[in-house]
């Protein structure tokens, strides 16, 4: 027999979604000046969720005022204290709504609600609650030297943690004191304007934060914009290298979170049902739309077929589908777009020569899904080892000894994230420092905290988020 | 008869060598002793740097911060012993009448001091542990960026070199410098005090030649990791400082912002730890902490 | 030995994650019903008490065979000690309820080799269908493996085709890597089930012994091809966490350890609960313990 989980929908009836939403400028909700309007859909099930303005270079032009404006005559002025407490408010506003954050999240992203609930909506108040503590501690972080923020920040952010990353930018920004203006991602703008409700709830000056939406047209007329001193991006190496030349050209400080292969090691004296897992967790979060996925597994030769039996009966128990269904482990891909670019890197997997195992799983006929998907018998020459594909795939390669895994690994371009799964602790600590990567996350993966500094080396990205190394890109040090 | 003089020739430092320009070309550079040559470097004498330097990164920035330390130290020490050579090259300086040669000279040896004591140090205050929610012991910790072209300042003979080299030096990284072309004779008199320094080969390359031939290589060389260059635009035009910035973005080079100096901040002002931040990567790790 | 399966590392924190994840699992309305159901026909309905007389033990029989008024399924077995055996026998005569004892000086098990032969035979001599012995934790604890495994090659020789559950009482032993070793030892000695606790001490089943047992029963599986039971014991009282052990089996070892030939519950205040659970799906009522009759 067959034990089947009946679905267990989360409840939607207590999320106040608009049909249409305006840009969030000097505090209040307004139209786009040419009046122009986009669709944002919920991915699940390609229905429309809701229309958003259209933000212009004119509307890009206001909001930057606005927050100049807050700037020089109500935020540069408050104490680091004053600044704390409107933080703490917003901190506190966010766990009172965080199960109708997490369902607009899923809604809007197709991320699974277990995960929107357990993960990005805690985390991102987590993140407000850390950061509202440094305010009035700024010169603690500098070392006695006075702290200085820069002024307005203009902040672009992605699609496959849209709450989180807004708590990732604003809250260091505020806390050092500066004003934002943030764009969220295209096809996830809601949780970001829901959260612009809760700014003007918690009676935040106006101007202080405003939000506005649009494409990569909108991000590129805000970073480029005269009054921003500094620009901080997640997203794609692609547009971060073409954004680091703008700003750098224009004298803005920059900091980038970009793309990832990340490397997940698993050595022969593993707990290896725990690898498993943690290769599970690396690859599958968040249907792999994660910059610090572990998508290039090494496997030592002594326990690859352990670990590949292992692996392919565990993608058959991954639950995809309705992202709303709380037993669902693998939502929707965020877009068509997004589900089309996975799609064409499994055939070229393919093309190349790889073995490729997926779940038998049936999938959704409406929406935009995908099933969990390993390549075996990967090279590292061949292109599923090298490019990000940021979707539920995994390239798993081998390896023999020590050395050459540290070798292997530290061939990328990327130095984001990396894994490794050993009993051995002076070996584990050994490779943590010989590899090229901002996280290594030992004997676990895709772990986050506001306390803990993320970002990356090489062409990773630069500069911090979270912890203390956070707050610099903000201040003038 | 008075005794005739054996004059210098003032070469490339690569690898712990000193070596001419493979284009054998140079650059008259006129001093109050006469005019002297320095080497043109060549974008393949940059190239070969960068090379060098590679392998060097394991080895220096394996080397203990202890041991790292004891070796700044070492090239102050050897800055004092040769201090009447520095001297003689800041002295025949034509255009820095205002300065006063022995203030920075003294403050330069006084500034290596400084960083050779800070190697031990500052990972103590950049890095982290970092109290998470969870079973995990998690720590940060800031490890050398790698190979850092250095563009030396243009107002400063020698402070301003020795500070932006320790700064890279201090925490691990090595470097390949463009020395300023005025001041190619001091730079090139500090490789040959780094030389005896027990510095490894390849740490420290010191090029000397033409800012505009060898910039653009220094930005889109793909191996170079961050660029230091803390006057980097004033002779530049917008264009230009676009393209230099179009090649950086192939490998997406760090070029951090450093405060701009004066000739005398220069000499007052060494960096601190907020700017030995700028040239680290800060490494995150994990780890759970669980019973059995 | 070869390594497939057979490492003995396991990492806490990691296991521990995914423990909570499948805890998390929404099991309502028709799947509620169809794993309390499961569950319900999986207990060993139990009781090892120095006090239990032939009055409790068919007062247990009677609630074994006859769950609820509205007419469940009855329980896999009930299980208790040698000396009542015969007399559960005479009760459930004609029911497909099997009878488990407890043998080999339970729970302790400090009583000489001869002694644990001797208590094995007479339950079998009793009629028990079914032997849940315990390891020497001493033993073991000492690395004293081979005898482990031994006394449990011994049982298992007496007990023929009876099932033989060996318990490995988790509680005592210090970490889950022992707890994986221990299982290991157990299965390749001839465990048919291998059981968590005997219920004697405060430290029961729980989520992360739980884990490590199915984890090493998965591997024991993919190394060999057989198929070892499963069952957690003690402090198991209420239907969601039954539920939630239900899950870990079955994401898993997969559905098809969802029989009671290879997953059992050893339990006795967990039955009502789940009986109330079912009511309450029927119903739409929260229910209420008097309306529920004692197995005692």
């Amino acid at each position: 027999m067959r034990f089947e989980y009946e679905a267990a929908p989360e409840d939607t009836t207590h999320v106040n979604l608009q049909d249409s939403y305006g840009l969030f400028i000097n505090g209040e909700f307004t139209s786009a000046q040419d009046g122009k309007t986009f669709q944002t859909l919920n991915p699940a099930t390609e229905e429309v969720l809701a229309d958003v303005a259209y933000a212009a270079e004119s509307d890009v032009d206001r909001a930057v005022k606005a927050a100049q404006s807050a700037y020089d005559t109500v935020w540069s002025k408050l104490t680091g204290k004053e600044r704390g407490k409107y933080i703490y408010r917003i901190a506190r506003r966010l766990q009172e709504k965080a199960r109708e954050l997490a369902v607009l999240e899923s809604l809007d992203g197709g991320k699974p609600i277990k995960e929107a609930r357990d993960v990005d909506i805690p985390l991102a108040a987590n993140h407000f609650f850390y950061y509202a503590g440094w305010a009035d501690k700024l010169s603690y972080a500098t070392f006695g030297g006075p702290p200085k923020s820069l002024g307005v920040v203009g902040q672009v952010i992605p699609w496959n943690f849209p709450l989180l990353m807004a708590a990732w930018k604003i809250a260091p920004a505020l806390a050092a004191g500066n004003t934002v203006v943030l764009k969220p991602a295209e096809t996830t703008p809601l949780t970001a304007l829901h959260l612009c409700k809760l700014f003007q709830e918690i009676d935040l000056p106006k101007g202080v934060v405003n939000i506005i939406c649009g494409d990569g047209a909108t991000g590129a007329n805000l970073i480029k914009h005269p009054g921003i001193k500094k620009v901080a991006f997640t997203g794609s190496t692609k547009v971060g290298k073409q954004i680091a030349q703008i700003a750098h050209a224009h004298q803005k400080a920059v900091t980038l979170e970009l793309g990832g292969k990340g490397a997940h090691i698993i050595f022969e004296d593993a707990a290896i049902n725990q690898a498993v897992e943690g290769v599970v967790r690396g690859i599958y979060f968040n249907q792999g739309h994660v910059c610090c996925a572990g998508s290039r597994l090494f496997v030592q030769e002594r326990v690859m077929d352990a670990v590949i039996e292992r692996l392919s009966r565990r993608i058959e128990t991954l639950r995809v589908g309705n992202p709303l269904d709380k037993n669902t482990d693998i939502g929707a891909i965020n877009s068509k777009m997004q589900l089309d670019k996975i799609n064409d890197y499994i055939s070229i997997g393919i093309d190349e020569g790889a073995k490729v195992r997926r779940s038998s799983c049936k999938l959704p006929t409406r929406g935009y899904f995908c099933a969990p998907t390993f390549f075996t018998d990967v090279s590292p020459a061949h292109r599923i080892a090298r490019e990000e594909i940021f979707g539920p795939v995994l390239s798993v390669l081998s390896f023999r000894t020590t050395e050459e895994v540290i070798q292997k690994a530290n061939n990328s371009p990327y130095g984001l994230s990396a894994g490794i799964w050993s009993e051995k602790g002076s070996k584990v600590l050994a490779v943590s420092q010989r590899l090229e990567a901002g996280i290594i996350w030992d004997n676990t993966f895709n772990q986050f905290d506001p306390a803990a500094p993320f970002g990356g080396y090489k062409e990773s990205g630069f500069g911090r988020e979270g912890g203390m190394q956070g707050l610099y890109p903000y201040l003038s040090v | 008869m008075e005794r005739l003089a054996v004059q210098k020739t003032y070469k490339l430092f690569i690898n712990g060598q000193f070596t001419r320009s493979e284009s054998g070309r140079y650059i008259p550079l006129d001093t109050n002793q006469g005019t002297v040559n320095l080497c043109r470097a060549s974008r393949k004498d940059f190239r070969n740097a960068v090379q060098i330097a590679r392998p060097a990164l394991a080895t220096w920035s394996g080397y203990s911060a202890l041991l790292r330390g004891q070796i700044l130290y070492r090239i102050s020490e050897m800055m004092e012993a040769r201090r009447n050579d520095l001297m003689d090259r800041l002295t025949e300086l034509p255009d820095l009448k205002e300065s006063d040669p022995t203030k920075e000279l003294n403050a330069a040896i006084d500034h290596v001091l400084w960083y050779a004591g800070w190697t031990d140090k500052y990972a103590a205050l950049c890095g982290t542990v970092n109290p998470v929610t969870g079973p995990y012991f998690t720590f940060s910790y800031p490890e050398p960026m790698g190979i850092v072209g250095i563009v030396a300042p243009q107002n400063s003979p020698l402070c301003g070199l020795v500070n932006v080299l320790m700064l890279a030096m201090l925490s691990g990284n090595v470097s390949v410098v463009l020395a300023d072309q005025r001041f190619g004779a001091v730079a090139i008199t500090l490789s040959e005090i780094i030389a005896t320094s027990d510095v490894p080969p390849g740490v420290v390359n010191m090029l000397t030649g033409d800012r505009s031939e060898l910039l653009p290589h220094f930005y889109s060389h793909m191996d170079v990791n961050a660029i230091i260059h803390p006057d980097r635009y004033e002779e530049l035009s917008q264009e230009e400082i676009m393209n230099l910035f179009k090649a950086e973005g192939h490998n997406l080079k760090r070029c951090p912002q450093l405060a701009q100096k004066s000739e005398l901040e220069w000499q007052s002002e060494p960096y601190g730890p907020i700017d030995f931040s700028k040239l680290t990567e800060t490494k995150t790790v994990w780890h759970p902490a669980a019973m059995p | 030995m070869k390594w497939e399966g057979w490492s003995l590392s396991v990492d806490r924190t990691a296991i521990e994650a995914r423990a909570v994840e499948l805890s998390k699992r929404s099991i309502k309305k028709a799947s509620k019903v169809e794993a309390l159901t499961h569950i319900l026909q999986m207990i060993d309905l139990t009781t090892l008490e120095g006090a239990d007389t032939q009055g409790v033990i068919k007062a247990l029989c009677h609630k074994a065979m006859h769950p609820h008024q509205r007419g469940y399924p009855s329980v896999a077995a009930v299980c208790v000690y040698p000396n009542l055996i015969a007399d559960a026998k005479a009760y459930l005569n004609g029911s497909t309820v099997h009878v488990a004892s407890v043998a080999t000086g339970f729970p302790s098990g400090q009583v000489p080799m001869s002694a644990k032969i001797q208590d094995t035979e007479a339950a079998l001599r009793a009629g028990a269908d079914e032997i849940d012995m315990v390891i020497s934790r001493g033993e073991f604890l000492k690395g004293n493996l081979e005898f482990v495994s031994d006394e449990i090659k011994a049982i298992k020789k007496i007990c023929g085709d009876v099932h033989l559950k060996v318990i490995l009482e988790t509680g005592e032993i210090g970490s889950l890597e022992m707890i994986r070793q221990a299982s290991f030892l157990a299965m390749t000695a001839g465990a048919d089930f291998i059981k968590t606790s005997t219920g004697k001490i405060s430290s029961a089943a729980n989520f992360l012994s739980v884990m490590v047992m199915i984890e090493a029963i998965r591997d024991y599986h993919l190394a060999t091809g057989k198929k070892i039971g499963f069952k957690p014991a003690g402090g198991i009282k209420r239907a969601k966490q039954a539920i939630q052990y239900l899950v870990m089996v079955n994401e898993i070892l997969g559905s098809e350890w969802l029989t009671p030939e290879l997953l059992r519950f050893g339990a006795s205040s967990l039955m009502n609960d789940v009986l109330m659970q079912l009511e309450k799906e029927q119903s739409g009522q929260y229910q209420s313990a008097p309306y529920y009759s004692l197995a005692y």
